[in-house]
């Protein structure tokens, strides 16, 4: 191991990426997802259940996961209401595979990789452009790559981590609870 | 325009009686309208369909040949549940089984905004289920979903659908 990595005990800590202090743009309204579903799916009333290699894209995110229940919601009398209401993800211990989370920050043209045994995303209609937070629990790890400060990439392992979507420049945020982080920073 | 013709019980028993005389009928290649009634329920209604026209005439049995430019009124428990219009319905043992194929559309009456397209469907009356086959899309409006696959199975009213093949769709 590089004698110049630490790993660096984490307490409760609000991690927040900073804005950018012009052209941050219109906060225009987060789009729809786009599903794939290798095994199937099957539609109950509002409960949509997808197995199979399941893929989930958004502007905000891309999602993997083996399985996944998601409680829909009507579209309201603007017709504009987002479908998901919750949704509730899971890894297949036997295979191996977590849930697994890709998350862009535009801005700062940073990609964030976060993976669990379970996800649960729950929206959060009063936030600006709408939005919400996927929350990873069970063996969770975060890695990104920050070139410009560091020596190959930071990653954060944890037992509860919380993404914060939402359309504006500042999103998305990470929430977590304690964790160790590995870094290496350049010589 | 000529108006459709009503199949009742006297053109079944002319048919019963004469096989071979469908081409008589005036039946082939006319428009046509029916309403199937459950034998075991007589108030309750399975199908009301129309036809822009009729290939293969009448059987003996009293059923229709291949029912062409169809529109059709499909029945739950005695309540109209979905509409479908489809290019070529098979019209033999319709209160079992109707098979529409062609670019086939089913619009639910009860579960607004919901429809389903596919190259071929099957609907079983009495098992109250809609096989479709070949470039099924599913759209529901309430939901803001649309769900494309290759074979898919929903109950009369849209409400549920179960695949096992893959799936690719989005919701809002």
């Amino acid at each position: 191991m590089n004698p110049h990595t630490k790993n660096v005990a984490v307490g409760l800590l609000l991690l927040t990426l900073p804005a950018l202090a012009a052209g941050q743009g219109n906060i225009t309204k987060l789009g729809q997802v786009t599903i794939t579903a290798g095994g199937g799916g099957e539609l109950s009333g509002n409960a949509l259940r997808l197995v199979g290699g399941v893929q989930l894209t958004s502007s905000e995110y891309d999602l993997q996961v083996d399985h996944i229940l998601i409680t829909l919601q009507k579209a309201g009398k603007k017709g504009s209401a987002p479908s998901i209401a919750t949704a509730t993800a899971d890894g297949n211990p036997a295979k191996g595979t977590q849930v697994t989370g890709r998350f862009e920050q535009v801005d700062l043209a940073r990609t964030y990789k976060v993976r669990g045994d379970h996800a649960v995303y729950t929206p959060d209609p009063a936030r600006p452009g709408g939005g919400g937070q996927i929350e990873f629990t069970g063996h969770v790890v975060l890695t990104t790559i920050a070139p410009e400060a560091l020596d190959g990439p930071f990653t954060m392992n944890s037992d509860h981590f919380t993404v914060q979507l939402g359309a504006g420049p500042e999103y998305p945020k990470f929430d977590f609870g304690p964790s160790v982080a590995t870094f290496t920073p350049l010589q | 325009m000529a108006k459709p013709q009503v199949l009742d019980a006297a053109l079944k028993a002319k048919a019963a009686a004469k096989p071979d005389a469908a081409a008589n009928l005036g039946v082939a290649g006319s428009e046509l309208s029916f309403v199937l009634v459950d034998p075991k329920m007589p108030g309750n209604k399975i199908v009301k369909l129309w036809a822009g026209s009729v290939s293969g005439g009448l059987t003996g049995q009293g059923a229709l040949g291949t029912l062409n430019h169809v529109s059709a009124l499909l029945f739950q428990r005695g309540a109209a549940a979905a509409k479908l219009t489809a290019p070529t319905v098979k019209g033999d043992n319709l209160q079992n089984v109707l098979v529409a194929t062609g670019r086939v559309t089913v619009v639910s009456l009860q579960q607004l905004g919901t429809t389903m397209q596919a190259d071929r469907m099957t609907w079983y009356p009495k098992k109250n289920k809609i096989f479709a086959d070949g470039h099924v899309h599913y759209h529901s409006s309430q939901y803001g979903a649309d769900m494309n696959t290759s074979h898919m199975t929903v109950d009369t009213l849209l409400k549920t659908m179960y695949t096992q093949d893959a799936l690719h769709g989005n919701v809002r």
